[in-house]
């Protein structure tokens, strides 16, 4: 089973940047996962900020560690959006590496 | 500059550029209408130009002197003065005395093809603000607003110009939202405005301001390893290097984390295409790009009256917009210090 998200439906103009927009979609990511699901995160045609890359991804891998992003499918990525992504990505894994578990 | 003080009533001269410009006696100005114990006579005899920097701070000083039960007025103010900041929305919920402001008028909603002042009380209105802001100053630059969205045509023109713009305005207003109510300072609001300034030799610029009336860096960096001392001009500076926040780790509740990288980003994404800042919290005044750069002056200065929360002035040129790649502005991640990649992600075009 695979649940799919499309930021679009949550943007509005051409970009979503706020961490309070990322929150709800996490919690369905979220719901998801823990029902066994994996996610597929469709950005086609959005643009986003570090925070909300941070809120959305980046606070699942401080949480779950970085393997947690091998059940989500980032689809329609800017060039933008990748280089957005990798840095939370490794900076978030980078920290829940460091912190003591 | 405080003229004189009697029977409750102190008055107060606003400087000619009630912004960037004359920051430093607009701050020793706005510190005491905060603080006054009695009414404010703002005498506005010598105004002749508001930024977006002195819209905001100015807005949010006079809103909290009203919410204290202080009687504020705004004498000699021009008529083609008061005529613009009441199309910035100034005037809205703020009764002042001695400004020839109609009452009761129904003001159009011009957002979006406006650069209004907005307030943001809480932080669902933060994305719409920011994008209503964003996609009004691109219309201004190229003339033209955005064509009904087709989400699989990236990268138009409009786009090259919205996207560092709204990026900037979100992570501002996210900074602002996320410092301003710590410490106790719940009641605290951001305040938002921009201004498009055409200038043909430079195909123009744009201006930016968020302030609020929160705790300030100090208090919320206080404790932070990384403050090298408990100024506020070393606050300023310690937020504005990567990776340091009030709360990068997660809390206990799942409360909501910062990375400590938008607001740095934003100023680099301003020094990238040529613009400057300026941010002002407590009693400290840093300056960073544009002419703060070329004449070499001291980067931080100490103010004569204290800003308490955070006040944010960032420009842009706007021929620079579109080259703006805002990742290669990201601090940099050291993958090759581990032994294997920290994370693997699984793109799919």
């Amino acid at each position: 089973m695979t649940m799919q998200i499309a930021l679009q439906q949550h943007a509005l103009g051409r970009m979503i940047g706020m961490r309070s927009s990322a929150v709800p979609i996490r919690k369905s990511i979220e719901q998801a996962l823990d029902d066994g699901q994996d996610v597929v995160v469709n950005f086609t045609g959005v643009e986003v900020t570090q925070s909300f890359v941070d809120e959305l991804l980046g606070a699942l891998i401080l949480r779950e560690g970085p393997e947690i992003m091998q059940r989500l499918i980032l689809k329609g990525c800017s060039d933008q959006t990748r280089g957005i992504v990798r840095f939370v990505a490794a900076d978030r894994a980078e920290q829940f590496m460091l912190a003591p578990h | 500059m405080n003229l004189h003080n009697s029977h409750s009533v102190i008055t107060l001269e606003l400087p000619e550029m009630v912004g960037v410009k004359h920051i430093v006696p607009l701050m020793a100005a706005l510190s005491q209408v905060r603080t006054s114990p009695g009414d404010i006579e703002l005498d506005c005899s010598r105004v002749k130009f508001l930024d977006p920097l002195g819209i905001t701070t100015l807005a949010a000083a006079v809103k909290e002197a009203l919410a204290k039960g202080r009687r504020v007025s705004m004498p000699w103010l021009a008529t083609t003065t008061t005529s613009y900041l009441e199309r910035m929305n100034f005037f809205v919920d703020m009764d002042i005395g001695a400004v020839d402001v109609p009452k009761h008028r129904n003001r159009t909603d011009q957002r979006g093809n406006l650069l209004e002042i907005t307030r943001i009380v809480e932080s669902g209105q933060s994305e719409a603000v920011a994008d209503q802001l964003a996609a009004a100053i691109v219309t201004m630059i190229i003339g033209r607003g955005q064509k009904p969205f087709n989400f699989q045509v990236p990268d138009t023109e409009y786009d090259q110009y919205y996207r560092p713009l709204r990026y900037a305005l979100s992570e501002l207003i996210e900074n602002a939202l996320t410092h301003a109510r710590r410490k106790g300072a719940f009641n605290s609001s951001v305040w938002v405005a921009a201004q498009y300034y055409k200038d043909a030799h430079t195909g123009g610029r744009v201006h930016v301001a968020v302030v609020d009336n929160g705790c300030g860096f100090l208090a919320t960096l206080q404790n932070h390893p990384a403050l090298p001392e408990k100024t506020h001009g070393a606050a300023i500076r310690t937020a504005l290097k990567p990776k340091v926040s009030c709360n990068r780790d997660i809390g206990p509740f799942g409360e909501i984390v910062n990375e400590g990288v938008g607001l740095t980003t934003t100023v680099l994404i301003s020094k990238a295409t040529g613009g400057d800042i300026h941010i002002v919290s407590g009693n400290a005044l840093l300056m960073e790009g544009g002419l703060a750069s070329k004449k070499r002056r001291d980067q931080v200065r100490t103010l004569q009256g204290e800003w308490g929360g955070v006040a944010i002035s960032a420009t842009f040129l706007c021929q620079n917009l579109p080259s703006i790649n805002i990742p290669k502005l990201l601090p940099p991640v050291e993958p090759e210090k581990h032994a294997k990649p920290l994370v693997a992600l699984r793109f799919d075009d």
